[in-house]
C-alpha cells in the first residue's frame, strides 16, 4: 500500500492547492507541509521494506528495488526540505510584492505535480512509463522556471522546454529501438519491464542495443545535464526560484541518471561493459572539463552552482563508466551531491533575498549580514569541492583511483579540472563572504523557514560524512550490485 | 467487409504510400514559410499517422488500436489545430521566422539525411526483412529533427518537435511495437498537456519579446 500513498499524496495535494481561495493563503503551506510529511514517511517505510528484502510493488507497473529506493529517499528528503524552504522564501517574496497569491498557488500546485512525476519515474517498472513521467517533470517545471515572468526566465524556460523535449524524444526512440530488438524474437512488447528486458539479454541484436543505448545516453543524458547537451541547465537552474533549483540540481538529475542506468544494465548484459563504459567516460570527462572552465570565470552565483551540477553529473557518469568500486562510490556521490547542492541553492536563495542580485560582484560581506547562511554555505562549498573530511572527498578519490588503471589520461585531465573547480569556488566564495557589506542592507536571516532546512541538510551531510548507517550502506551495496548486473 | 478485406490485402502497398506521405509532408514543412500552413501540414501529417494506425488496426484485427486512432485525431488534429489556430489569430503570427541555412543547403541536408536513414547499417533495427516503411519513418524523424534546429521561429520549432514525435510513433507502428491501452492513454495525455504548455509558452514569448523569433531571445549570456 505504500506505493499508492507515495503517488496519490502529491496528486491530492496539487488538486487541493488549486482550490485554495485567496483569503486562506496559509492553507497552501499546511497542505504542502502535511503532504511532504506523509510522502517522506511512506518513502522511509518503503525503503525499510526494500532493505528487509520484502516485495514492494503495485499493479505490476510500479515496484521498488534498491536503486529506485535510494533515489526515492533522496527525492523525499530534498523534497521535504525544499517545501519547508519554499514557505519562508515565498513569504519573503510576497512581502516585497515580487509575487502575488496567484503565483504562490501556482507554485505549490506545480511543486506537488513535479514531485509526483519524479516519484512515478523512479517507481515504474515500464520503460515507456519512465519516459512519460520524466517528460511530465519537464512540463511541470517549465512554468516554475519562468516563474518570475521576466525576459531572462522566459528565455531559460523556452530553452529548457525545447532542448529537453527533443532530447527526451531521442530517449523515447532509444526505448522503441530496444523494444524492437525484443519484438524480433516474437515477444509481445506491451508488458515489457526493465527486469524482463534483462532476461532476453543473451539473444538481443547487438547493433540494435548499441543504437538504443546511444539514443538513451543522448536523450536522458540531456536531462541529466551531461555535456554537450547541457546548454539548457545553467539558464534553467539559474533562473528558477531557489527551492526549485535545489530540486532540479539535487534530485531531478539523479532521476534522469536512473533511467540511463536502467538502459546501461540491459546493454551491459548484451554487450559486456566496455561499450557503455567508454561512452560514459567520454561524456563524463567532457562535462567536467567544460564545467570547470566556466566555473573559474563565472560571475553569477546561481549559474556557478548550476555549472557545478554539470560537473557532478560528469563525475557520476565517470563513476558508472569506470565500474567496480567506482559504481558504489558514484551512488554515494549522488547522495552527498543531492544534499550539498540543495543546501547551497537554499543558501543562494537567502543571498538573493538579502542582496536582490545573483551577480557575485554585488554580494559582499555576507558573513556579516547572514552569519548562519554564510557559515553553512561556506561549509557546503568546502564539501562540494571535495575537501576532507566531507564525504565527497572519499567518493571522488574512490572514483578517480578506480579509473586510473584503464583510463589514466582521463583521470589526469579530470583531476586538473577538479582543481580548477576548487580554485573557482575559492575565488568566488572569498569575494562574496568577506569584506564590508553594503551600508544600507539590514543584518539578519529572513526567517526560521529559510534557515532550518539548511541546518537539517548540514547535519545530514556531516552525519553521513562521519558514518554511513548500515541500512543505507546495504541499499548502496545492493544498488551497485544491480547496476553491475549481479 | 469488402472494404476491410481490400484494405487487408493491399495493406503493404497502402502503408508504403502512407509512409511516403508522412515523409513528404515533413519535407514540405521545410519549404513552408507561413505559420498557418505549417500547422495545417502538421494536422495533415497527423491524419496520415492516424490512417497508418487504422490500417494496422484492420490488418491485426486489434480494436484497441481504434482508440489510439481516435486519440491521435483528437489530440494532434483537433487540440493542436485549435490551440495553434487561436494563438496565430490572437497574436497575429502569420509569417514564420526564417531558417539558419539557405533553402538549397537545407534540401541537400534533407537528401543526406534520407540517404542516411536508408543505409544498410540500420537494417538490424528493422528486423530480419528490409523495411521501406520503417526507413521512411526514420527519414521523417531525422528530417523533423533538422526542422527543429534549422528554424528560428518558436512555432516552427514546436511543429518540428511534434513532427519528430509523429515520426517516432510511425516508426514504432511499422516495427509492430504495441503498448497497453493504459500506456497509450498516458502518452496521449502527455502529448495533449505538452501542446497546451507549448502554445501558452509561445504566447508568453510573443508578449515578452514582441516576436517569436528565437534569435530575439539573447538576454542570457555568460558575462
Amino acid at each position: 500500500m505504500l506505493i499508492p500513498i507515495i503517488l496519490s499524496v502529491p496528486l491530492l495535494a496539487a488538486l487541493a492547492s488549486v482550490l485554495v481561495p485567496r483569503s486562506q493563503r496559509n492553507w497552501l503551506e499546511w497542505i504542502a507541509s502535511i503532504a511532504v510529511v506523509a510522502e517522506l514517511s511512506a518513502i522511509v517505510a518503503e525503503t525499510a521494506q526494500v532493505v528487509d528484502h520484502q516485495s514492494v510493488s503495485w499493479l505490476n507497473v510500479f515496484a521498488a528495488d534498491a536503486l529506485s529506493a535510494l533515489i526515492l529517499l533522496l527525492i523525499g528528503i530534498v523534497g521535504a526540505t525544499a517545501t519547508a524552504y519554499s514557505i519562508g522564501y515565498l513569504r519573503a517574496e510576497q512581502r516585497k510584492e515580487i509575487i502575488g497569491f496567484r503565483r504562490v498557488r501556482q507554485y505549490f500546485t506545480l511543486l506537488h505535480l513535479f514531485l509526483l512525476a519524479m516519484f512515478a519515474a523512479v517507481l515504474t517498472t515500464s520503460p515507456v512509463v519512465t519516459w512519460i513521467a520524466i517528460e511530465a517533470t519537464t512540463l511541470s517545471t517549465a512554468f516554475l522556471i519562468s516563474f518570475y515572468n521576466k525576459p531572462t526566465s522566459m528565455e531559460a524556460a523556452w530553452k529548457y522546454l525545447v532542448i529537453n523535449s527533443v532530447g527526451l524524444l531521442f530517449g523515447f526512440l532509444g526505448t522503441l529501438v530496444l523494444f524492437s530488438a525484443v519484438s524480433q524474437l516474437g515477444v509481445a512488447t506491451s508488458d515489457l519491464s526493465w527486469h524482463s528486458l534483462q532476461s532476453f539479454a543473451g539473444v538481443l541484436n547487438p547493433t540494435a542495443i548499441k543504437v538504443a543505448f546511444v539514443l538513451a545516453l543522448v536523450g536522458y543524458g540531456t536531462k541529466a545535464g551531461l555535456a554537450p547537451m547541457h546548454t539548457w541547465l545553467p539558464d534553467a537552474h539559474g533562473k528558477a526560484p531557489a527551492p526549485i533549483s535545489a530540486l532540479l540540481s539535487g534530485v531531478l538529475l539523479n532521476v534522469a541518471f536512473l533511467a540511463l542506468l536502467r538502459f546501461k544494465i540491459v546493454t551491459d548484459a548484451v554487450l559486456g561493459t566496455q561499450f557503455t563504459s567508454d561512452l560514459l567516460v567520454l561524456f563524463g570527462a567532457l562535462s567536467i572539463v567544460i564545467a570547470s572552465g566556466i566555473i573559474l570565470t563565472q560571475k553569477n552565483y546561481k549559474r556557478l552552482l548550476a555549472y557545478s551540477s554539470v560537473e557532478h553529473s560528469g563525475i557520476l557518469a565517470l563513476g558508472f563508466g569506470f565500474g567496480g568500486v567506482a559504481t558504489m562510490a558514484a551512488l554515494l556521490h549522488a547522495v552527498y551531491q543531492s544534499l550539498i547542492k540543495s543546501l547551497l541553492f537554499f543558501g543562494a536563495g537567502n543571498l538573493l533575498l538579502k542582496y536582490h542580485s545573483t551577480k557575485i560582484p554585488n554580494v559582499r560581506g555576507a558573513l556579516t549580514l547572514l552569519p548562519v547562511t554564510s557559515v553553512l554555505f561556506i561549509g557546503g562549498v568546502l564539501a562540494l569541492t571535495g575537501l576532507p573530511p566531507f564525504g565527497l572527498f572519499l567518493t571522488k578519490f574512490s572514483i578517480l583511483s578506480a579509473g586510473f588503471a584503464h583510463y589514466p589520461w582521463v583521470v589526469l585531465l579530470v583531476t586538473i579540472a577538479l582543481a580548477v573547480v576548487f580554485l573557482g569556488f575559492l575565488r568566488h566564495g572569498s569575494a562574496m563572504f568577506f569584506g564590508s557589506p553594503p551600508a544600507e542592507t539590514l543584518r539578519g536571516e529572513t526567517s526560521r523557514w529559510t534557515v532550518l532546512p539548511l541546518v537539517v541538510l548540514a547535519l545530514l551531510i556531516i552525519g553521513l560524512s562521519v558514518v554511513v548507517p548500515q541500512p543505507l550502506l546495504q541499499l548502496l551495496t545492493e544498488a551497485a550490485a544491480l547496476i553491475s548486473g549481479q | 467487409m469488402v472494404v476491410l478485406e481490400t484494405i487487408t490485402t493491399s495493406a503493404p502497398t497502402l502503408l508504403v504510400i502512407l509512409a511516403e506521405g508522412l515523409f513528404v509532408l515533413t519535407v514540405l514543412m521545410h519549404l513552408e514559410r507561413r505559420n498557418r500552413a505549417l500547422t495545417t501540414l502538421y494536422a495533415l501529417q497527423s491524419i496520415v499517422l492516424a490512417l497508418i494506425l487504422l490500417v494496422f488496426s484492420i490488418v491485426d484485427r486489434d480494436p484497441s488500436l481504434l482508440i489510439v486512432v481516435a486519440l491521435t485525431l483528437v489530440v494532434k488534429v483537433g487540440l493542436a489545430s485549435q490551440y495553434f489556430g487561436r494563438l496565430l489569430s490572437s497574436q497575429h503570427l502569420s509569417k514564420a521566422s526564417g531558417a539558419y541555412l539557405p533553402l538549397p543547403v537545407t534540401l541537400l541536408v534533407i537528401a543526406g539525411l534520407t540517404m542516411f536513414a536508408h543505409a544498410e547499417r540500420f537494417q538490424p533495427l528493422f528486423g530480419t526483412e528490409p523495411s521501406a516503411t520503417a526507413a521512411l519513418a526514420l527519414g521523417s524523424i531525422l528530417t523533423a529533427f533538422f526542422l527543429t534546429i534549422n528554424r528560428q521561429g518558436a512555432l516552427s520549432q514546436i511543429i518540428g518537435i511534434l513532427t519528430l514525435e509523429n515520426g517516432i510513433i510511425a516508426f514504432a507502428a511499422f516495427l509492430g511495437l504495441k503498448q497497453s491501452l493504459l500506456v497509450e492513454l498516458g502518452l496521449a495525455f502527455d502529448l495533449a498537456v505538452w501542446i497546451i504548455v507549448a502554445a501558452v509558452f509561445i504566447r508568453m514569448v510573443q508578449q515578452q519579446f514582441g516576436s517569436i523569433t528565437t534569435t530575439e531571445m539573447d538576454q542570457l549570456k555568460e558575462e
